[in-house]
């Protein structure tokens, strides 16, 4: 399935695979009518269909799981819509399809707004800060960061030590990408302050 | 993550109204326009000429060109509003658009300076209708594709908005005495325009979320 495929109206399906359309047809007619057991096994079902697709279509597989999940969601505030004397697929894809176009779209403004924090890798002001370590060692530093708040620690350890980038810090931790900046920010002022003795 | 998703949905799910089919949806937003007309036509006449525009080709042509694209642009609409249709549901009013604006096109006279020309209580009159008409046909077609899963906003919203404009369009036909091209052409395209570029508008909020 591509996005330009137009699923469930190919004429050389094979026959388990239109019984297998046929029975998602018929079990959201019945989650319609408020079945719940037929709703979940849909659902459990639509989720390998889906992860196909818009695994496709998105080369980040927590962006791919994310858009998974978001097309569940639309799946169920728009399950009304679903006529069952239509074929199945076209609706689904359709909201997959949205859904994976809204993610595309998303990404291209945030990483239009992204600043990349390399820039900001010679942080220090004085020079043997940038240029040596100085009079501290490794392991100052490592008590430094220990002794940060939780999320600039999380913030400076992902994106400086293990250096991940922001989206990926970001889906790891869970933390949005504008917090990560910040805490990364007040991380090395607070380190600073702490390791040069300058002020926070 | 997905499993309890999955577990927090069926949780929720609740028996459902299914929608009805597009085209019984747009009979009924066009019952509702004509009963709209019907109770305008309480309080305001036909313009006094109608006997002899009802003869007359180019104002059939306009009126009736801009009654069908109402009829047609709200049919696409509401398809619109259910996933899975084609976007070529887009092109149903297409023809009848290109007559309306066609016979709009074909006036000469630009301003109207006798008997038919529009004081400033006539244009307020006709603004009065464009409000009344458009507005309460505006917020219907807006809750109905609501009410539906719309995936294409702008679309969608730009299909709902000149189906609206058909039916003001057509009553300031009947109402109204219009003759200068210009009042014409505002009365037509320039609603046209008006009420699809506010469907385009609104057209985030008609985009079908997530979860409601």
């Amino acid at each position: 399935m591509s996005v330009r495929s137009r699923p469930g109206q190919g004429s050389a399906r094979p026959l388990h695979e239109v019984s297998a359309v046929a029975e998602l047809a018929r079990l959201i007619g019945a989650a319609q009518a408020g079945d719940r057991d037929a709703y979940r096994t849909l659902l459990k079902r639509l989720v390998p269909l889906l992860r196909r697709f818009i695994g496709r279509q998105l080369r980040n597989p927590s962006d791919a799981d994310e858009v998974v999940q978001e097309t569940l969601l639309t799946v169920h505030t728009a399950r009304h819509t679903y006529d069952p004397a239509r074929p199945f697929l076209p609706w689904l894809i359709a909201i997959a399809r949205r859904r994976v176009i809204d993610r595309i779209r998303k990404q291209q403004r945030t990483s239009a707004q992204e600043v990349d924090l390399a820039a900001y890798a010679e942080t220090f002001s004085t020079d043997p800060a940038n240029l040596s370590e100085g009079d501290w060692s490794p392991r100052a530093l490592q008590e430094a960061i220990d002794a940060l708040p939780e999320v600039q620690r999380q913030a400076i350890t992902m994106l400086k030590l293990k250096e991940m980038s922001l989206k990926e810090a970001s889906g790891a931790s869970g933390i949005t990408v504008a917090t990560l900046k910040v805490a990364t920010h007040r991380a090395i002022k607070r380190l600073r302050a702490r390791l040069l003795g300058g002020s926070a | 993550m997905t499993t309890a998703l999955i577990e927090s949905l069926v949780a929720v799910a609740v028996p459902v109204r299914r929608l009805p089919p597009p085209w019984l949806r747009a009979l009924q937003w066009l019952g509702f326009a004509a009963a709209m007309l019907a109770v305008f036509s309480l309080s305001h006449s036909f313009r006094y000429n109608i006997e002899h525009c009802l003869r007359a080709p180019l104002w059939l042509a306009m009126c009736v060109g801009a009654a069908m694209t109402a009829v047609l642009a709200a049919v696409a609409a509401l398809e619109l509003g259910v996933p899975g249709r084609s976007r070529r549901w887009a092109l149903l009013p297409m023809p009848t658009l290109a007559v309306w604006l066609c016979a709009v096109a074909t006036r000469d006279t630009w301003i109207d300076t006798g008997r038919d020309a529009l004081g400033w209580s006539g244009i307020a009159d006709c603004l009065a209708t464009v409000v009344l008409i458009g507005v309460p046909l505006g917020i219907a077609m807006a809750i109905m594709l609501r009410r539906a899963a719309v995936l294409q906003p702008a679309l969608t919203a730009a299909l709902g908005g000149v189906a609206v404009a058909g039916v003001v369009s057509a009553a300031l036909h009947v109402f109204h005495p219009l003759h200068a091209t210009l009042w014409i052409l505002l009365s037509n395209a320039g609603i046209a325009a008006l009420f699809a570029g506010l469907g385009v508008l609104i057209a985030p909020r008609l985009l079908v979320p997530a979860a409601r």
